[in-house]
């Protein structure tokens, strides 16, 4: 039984981590209906900078947050204003076939720059308090999870109050739900669009910060962490900020519960059955007819 | 006009003149002998696989400013790299195009089994010379009777003995000369289920417990549900078949969940020179791994000695990594395959492979502690043809120990640098 709970505790843990980065894919996916394909690579970005700020600064790297999240931000938002909104508007009927497109190369640039300035050798930051946990009884939490998953969950209610709350959250709403009718309100969807693009680049300049403490990174890391994003959205329901949450929770359990009561490579399989079941039984997620836009 | 008739003729007799010269010049140096290269340079893998280009570019600029290839009137090597990404779909593509359009008259690589396995039939299609590299599962030599494809590093099942000596030299260290249980975690591909199955096998015979094998996917996102696992079996060591990036997170995954069980790995994940750095010094002591021997133990001449120091020199100080030494002894093999057929032609190079036999002195092997090079053309009992038979009784494999952050060579005792640390006080 105590295996059983700490196999729990380590979903949660590690869904909180997930949530976030499904977050960062599930917001320009909901709000402008196109898919990201780099981000993972946009992750893998953010944590070299991280890296760099930690071993050439000596940075904290729960302080990096204060420098990933807004670079990442301006990434993002430079990305949108210069050169996906002009895409999207000449490519009609198939912009998301061609921001998808577009980002793909992206990723391959990425990685590639990242591997000439960098090389391919694997880094990893050596934190002081890495080996930390807290002990609950027989039950153990790694110090950096535990912080990791507080942060990420409390971004992701300060980013669903910001949504559902905020005038410019309304905004980005509106212009989720109808561009065309949002712009006859007055909204600025252009800039509505690189808003919510760019917060989905810094959510994953966010997620970068939580997983550098004890996640070594290469240039090709991305692809670890992308495709079990893209599954959590499906399973969340796209642009659904609790359904990030939820659904990261959810493969964090399945893959820490499955994983240690039968095996990894099993769980690993059974995430992959659960994006199919998902999209047979209730394709617009778990939390459908919850959406948030 | 007479004037122009002057002039162009002088132009013609000053073309005539250079073109001939040049041509006379180009004839002197000989032909640059081609050599193709698979090697995962981008991808997962892509850290070993640039540690094994640099390996065979070193033999390549050893020899080329060593006077190239006597018996071809000092020709030089030219190496026509690819990368295969350690995608089987991109090293056809590239196999096939070192082939046919860049006409290269041998191929060594590739590192990944699996891309061994589909690229050695094509490399016999079209009578193209191959040695592989580092790629050590036992079906990329079961291709029949055939004097293109090699191998000149170990198979999964040359492995076996030493595994088993290891198995029975840590065992000779228990209290009461027995080990209790052993748990084992592999990478889900090829070299990693090899792995378990060896290990299996041996801890089968020797009446130890398996207390949990475990297969785990390539770059891992989490590993806390292994470790937990680890910790719940309390096996008295955990064999390891995987790579750097999940060698990294176990080990800091083991601290962080307070699992203080002995790990022994295998292969690159745990002697890369990136593993210490990564994980802390203050995490790895007493971390234990089977890997090729290296030339950080000692070199075979005053010839070896000078490239490793040029190597250290260049590398701050770092230690020349397993898979730099076998992109050496690979393209090594290859070269003095060349020299021998004194050609650039294929089937002659392809037989000279077939007689090869090197002694322990020759230039690829300067950083292992193989006995020699020779093929074992007949096929041997698993029904493996070409693969290298002159390896001795471990294969060039050493045991070695992470103590007050260096690396220390344990077992063979005969060679060893210190005493083993083992078991260790939890």
């Amino acid at each position: 039984m105590q295996f059983f709970l700490q196999a729990v505790l380590d979903g949660i843990l590690l869904g909180g981590v997930y949530a976030t980065l499904a977050l960062g894919i599930s917001l320009a996916y909901g709000i402008m209906d196109v898919i990201n394909w780099a981000a993972g690579e946009t992750l893998m970005l953010g944590m070299y900078l991280a890296f760099v700020l930690i071993s050439s600064f000596g940075m904290d790297p729960y302080a990096t947050i204060f420098v990933t999240f807004p670079v990442m931000f301006a990434l993002g938002f430079f990305m949108q204003k210069f050169m996906l909104n002009g895409i999207m508007v000449r490519s009609g009927h198939f912009a998301g076939h061609n921001v998808l497109l577009f980002t793909a190369g992206f990723s391959y640039i990425a990685s590639s720059l990242i591997s000439i300035f960098f090389g391919t050798l694997t880094k990893s930051a050596v934190v002081p308090y890495a080996n930390s946990s807290i002990s609950f009884g027989n039950f153990v939490a790694p110090l950096t999870k535990l912080v990791s998953c507080i942060i990420a969950v409390g971004a992701t209610l300060i980013l669903f109050l910001f949504i559902h709350r905020s005038e410019i959250g309304r905004a980005i709403r509106a212009t989720s739900q109808d561009r065309d009718t949002a712009k006859l309100m007055g909204i600025n969807s252009n800039l509505m669009f690189c808003i919510g693009f760019a917060l989905s680049f810094a959510l994953l300049g966010l997620t970068a910060s939580l997983l550098i403490p004890y996640f070594p990174i290469t240039p090709y890391i991305g692809a670890t962490f992308s495709f079990k994003a893209f599954i959590i959205v499906v399973v969340g329901g796209k642009g659904n900020i609790m359904g990030a949450l939820t659904g990261g929770m959810f493969v964090g359990l399945v893959e820490k519960v499955f994983g240690s009561m039968v095996n990894d490579s099993f769980a690993q399989i059974l995430v992959f059955c659960l994006l199919i079941l998902v999209l047979l039984v209730r394709p617009d997620g778990l939390l459908s007819g919850r959406h948030e836009g | 006009m007479k004037s122009r008739i002057v002039l162009l003729g002088l132009v013609l007799a000053l073309c005539l003149t250079l073109s001939v010269g040049c041509s006379s010049g180009f004839a002197a140096s000989p032909e640059a002998v081609k050599i193709g290269v698979l090697m995962p340079l981008s991808g997962a893998n892509s850290t070993s696989g640039n540690y094994q280009l640099e390996g065979m570019q070193m033999a390549v600029d050893y020899v080329n400013s060593h006077g190239g290839i006597d018996s071809m009137g000092g020709a030089t090597i030219q190496l026509v790299t690819t990368d295969t990404a350690g995608d089987i779909q991109t090293a056809l593509t590239e196999i096939q195009r070192l082939i046919n359009v860049e006409k290269v008259s041998a191929i060594v690589g590739p590192f990944n089994s699996t891309v061994g396995a589909s690229t050695a039939p094509i490399a016999i299609q079209y009578k193209v010379p191959y040695v592989i590299t580092n790629a050590i599962a036992d079906n990329i030599m079961q291709t029949g009777a055939n004097k293109y494809v090699y191998r000149s590093n170990y198979g999964g099942s040359d492995m076996v003995p030493f595994r088993s000596q290891v198995a029975k030299y840590l065992a000779s260290k228990m209290p009461d000369g027995k080990l209790k249980s052993v748990g084992i975690v592999y990478v889900n591909d090829d070299w990693g289920k090899t792995e378990s199955s060896i290990w299996g096998d041996i801890l089968k015979e020797m009446g130890v417990a398996v207390a949990l094998n475990e297969g785990i996917a390539n770059n891992s996102s989490d590993l806390s549900s292994v470790v937990n696992k680890i910790k719940s079996a309390d096996p008295d060591f955990v064999v390891c078949a995987i790579f750097l990036n999940d060698a990294v997170l176990l080990t800091k995954q083991m601290k962080q969940y307070n699992c203080t069980v002995q790990l022994v790995g295998n292969g690159t994940g745990f002697s890369d020179n990136q593993y210490i750095p990564s994980v802390g010094v203050e995490n790895v002591e007493g971390v234990m791994a089977t890997r090729d021997f290296s030339p950080l133990f000692g070199v075979r001449n005053d010839g070896a000695k000078a490239v490793y120091e040029q190597y250290l020199s260049t590398h701050n100080n770092q230690q020349m990594p397993l898979e730099t030494t076998n992109g050496w002894c690979g393209m090594g093999t290859m070269i003095e395959a060349i020299k021998a057929a004194a050609s650039t032609d294929r089937e002659k190079i392809a037989d000279a492979l077939y007689v090869m036999n090197l002694d322990e002195n020759s230039f690829p092997l300067w950083f292992s502690i193989f006995s020699g090079v020779k093929f074992n053309t007949a096929g041997d009992a698993i029904g493996r043809f070409n693969q290298n038979e002159g390896m001795g009784e471990t294969a060039g494999q050493i045991l070695t120990q992470i103590q007050n952050g260096q690396y220390q060579l344990v077992f063979p005792e005969a060679r060893a640098t210190a005493k083993v640390n083992f078991p260790s006080a939890k």
